[in-house]
């Protein structure tokens, strides 16, 4: 079956600096795959080449089968986007907001009223979608942009950091909401994270990246097992991603995997 | 296609509306600055073109002529065009080749020896009124020149005046401002829309949303651009709008005119704004939109012939104006509003700006980042 994310030795490079660093990664269909990796670590720019934001420097990337360096308009078709930034408009309604994305997409009139309905209706917004979004709180504002991302129905979808700064009730509807996703269609889902027991939760296996490469990837009970004397995530994160900052550039706690600098 | 197009345009233009006091900004902002300008730039003019049709070649109108080109070397106000015939001259006056024409009549020699009244006509370009008074003024102290040695028939030829003749309805100074407001309106409106909107998405960081859309490059550039014109046109509509009944200036020659007008600021707006796209659609801060424009405003403004004659430039900036859409935009405005509604003197200028516009809506899609 077609992986619905591969990447092979993807690598790209600020100048000297190499963000992510020969990544190979296969995602299947239907997956919750969780990128898990301290600040800086290259999970953003790893998933804006994913999703044809940001040029290859070399290797390659295909979403369900389709090259994004040759089509990436094919993959943009079949993807859904939340970045980690909030990208939606203020001066634009929860409803415009909603409907406009849905034209980039080509979806027709009669589609992007029930779809938008269904979707603001599930996040609790639909009594607000006459607002402007710039008086909604931060955590109305990320569900608007988490179900925006689904309006065209995307067969993979990439969440980067969507509960960051959200109190834990907001948090819990995300889950629920990506959890629901899960049981309907084949939605992939590609969920970046640096809430540990939020991937205990919602995935199937998870990526430790860390300073451009993938230095760990499995299930969540493989991990563990990977660690001796690990009780959560957590034991397993800084088992691989170390303890210090990596900023600092300073020597790291746990023992090292292959790791280039 | 049409579809993703709009929607930029809607989402571009939505944005704009909810931000109602830029846009009053892009309004006032011309109408006050050109009031300033305009009452306090009075300079000296050079090279005014001025045809000659002498039908006389008695000694008087060499002597005319011979003042006048003491003056075309001198100060430099006018510049002398010998022409043919009066229909020929006339022709260029009317297609703003010439500034004005000088008709010495038969006899003009013979008259004034025998004392008779000897009245040269002249006609003057008034549309530029600071520039017809200019050829007024050079005209007449040519007369007064040649008649201070013949100062003893100067009881006699006190009516050896020059009678001007307009040829177009009085144009004041003030109302000739007006082309110049309607293309600083059209400016302004650029700096708030367009390249700055785009820009700004990039600074904010929400441009990482449409991007991963399968919209493209056209549809992202035109969206944005049509959106910018969309409101830039509504703003200078409202900028000639309010300067028409400030000044009694009204559109003469029927729907043509009001057609050749609607399409100059189309044109213009569109083009601006693609200009600026393909000069700054690729900063990433709103600063350095605003500082770029600032500078803008002033090197394609002040040499479009809208506060002062191109005439009055040095040949290197004539040669510039010649090439600036601002230029073209002014003269096409004036050849409508004050040349009552003789569509043909506004043709090249419309054309220029066609040309000008699509280049650069060529150039702005091909230029445009479609990646962060
Ligand atoms: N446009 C850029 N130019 C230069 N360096 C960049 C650029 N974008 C990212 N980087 C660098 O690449 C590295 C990876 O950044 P990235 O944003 O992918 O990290 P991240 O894992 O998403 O971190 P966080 O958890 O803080 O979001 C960082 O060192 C960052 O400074
Ligand atoms: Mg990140």
């Amino acid at each position: 079956m077609t992986p619905a994310i591969e990447a092979r030795a993807l690598t790209k490079r600020f100048g000297a600096f190499t963000a992510v660093d020969a990544v190979d990664l296969r995602v299947e269909e239907g997956e919750l795959f969780g990128l898990l990796g301290p600040n800086g670590a290259g999970k953003t720019t790893l998933v804006r080449m994913l999703t044809g934001l940001l040029a290859i420097t070399s290797g390659e990337a295909r979403i369900a089968g389709v090259d994004v360096r040759t089509d990436p308009d094919g993959v943009r078709q079949v993807l859904g986007v939340v970045p980690q930034a909030l990208t939606s408009d203020l001066d634009l309604t929860a409803y415009e907001n909603m409907d406009i994305y849905a034209r980039y997409f080509g979806v027709d009139r009669g589609a992007r009223r029930v779809r938008i309905e269904e979707l603001l209706t599930r996040t609790g917004l639909w009594e607000r979608r006459k607002e402007l979004v710039s008086k909604f709180s931060g955590g109305m504002r990320r569900r608007l942009e988490i179900v925006r991302g689904l309006i065209h129905k995307p067969r993979v979808l990439f969440l980067d950091e969507p509960t960051i700064g959200l109190d834990p009730q907001s948090r819990l509807v995300i889950w629920d909401i990506l959890r629901d996703l899960r049981k309907g269609d084949s939605l992939t889902i590609s969920l970046t994270t640096h809430y540990l027991e939020e991937a205990e939760a919602l995935c199937g296996r998870v990526a430790i990246v860390d300073a451009g490469r993938i230095v760990a990837l499995g299930t969540i009970a493989e991990l563990k097992e990977l660690v001796p004397g690990s009780r959560n995530l957590e034991d397993v994160f800084i088992h691989f991603a170390g303890r210090s900052l990596r900023e600092e550039g300073a020597p790291k706690g746990g023992p090292p995997a292959r790791r280039g600098r | 296609m049409m579809g993703k197009i709009w929607a930029v345009w809607e989402r571009d233009l939505l944005r704009m509306v909810r931000n109602p006091m830029t846009l009053l900004t892009a309004i006032l902002l011309p109408l006050v600055y050109l009031l300033i300008l305009g009452n306090s730039l009075q300079g000296p003019l050079t090279g005014l073109p001025l045809g000659v049709v002498a039908e006389d070649q008695g000694p008087e109108t060499r002597r005319l002529l011979g003042a006048l080109q003491a003056i075309e070397h001198g100060p430099a106000t006018i510049k002398l065009v010998r022409a043919d015939n009066v229909d020929v001259a006339m022709h260029d006056l009317r297609a703003g080749a010439l500034s004005g024409v000088l008709v010495v009549p038969p006899h003009f020699s013979s008259d004034l020896e025998r004392g008779v009244a000897a009245t040269p006509g002249l006609f003057v370009d008034n549309v530029d009124g600071i520039a017809a008074s200019a050829v007024e003024f050079a005209v007449q102290s040519a007369l007064s020149a040649i008649r201070q040695p013949l100062a003893r028939y100067e009881t006699h030829l006190g009516q050896a005046e020059v009678r001007s003749e307009e040829i177009y309805p009085r144009v004041d100074y003030d109302a000739s401002l007006i082309p110049g407001v309607v293309v600083m309106s059209i400016f302004m409106a650029t700096m708030i829309a367009g390249a700055f909107n785009m820009v700004m998405d990039r600074f904010l960081g929400v441009q990482e949303a449409y991007l991963s859309t399968p919209l493209r490059r056209l549809h992202i550039n035109l969206g944005v651009l049509l959106s910018g014109t969309t409101i830039t046109c509504a703003t200078s509509t409202i900028v000639l709008a309010i300067g028409m009944l400030a000044t009694g200036v009204r559109i003469h020659g029927g729907p043509w005119a009001y057609a050749v007008v609607a399409t100059v600021v189309v044109l213009t707006a569109l083009g601006m704004l693609a200009m600026t796209m393909v000069l700054l659609g690729r900063a990433a801060h709103p600063r350095i939109v605003g500082a770029v424009n600032g500078f803008l405003n002033i090197i394609l403004f002040f040499p479009s012939g809208a506060l002062y004659p191109v005439q009055s430039f040095p040949a290197w900036l004539r040669a510039f104006s010649r090439v600036n859409p601002e230029t073209h935009a002014v003269a096409a405005l004036k050849a409508v509003l004050f040349r009552g509604g003789d569509l043909a003197a506004a043709t090249g200028h419309v054309t220029f700006l066609a040309c000008f516009t699509g280049a650069m809506l060529l150039l702005s899609t091909a230029t445009m980042k479609r990646m962060l």
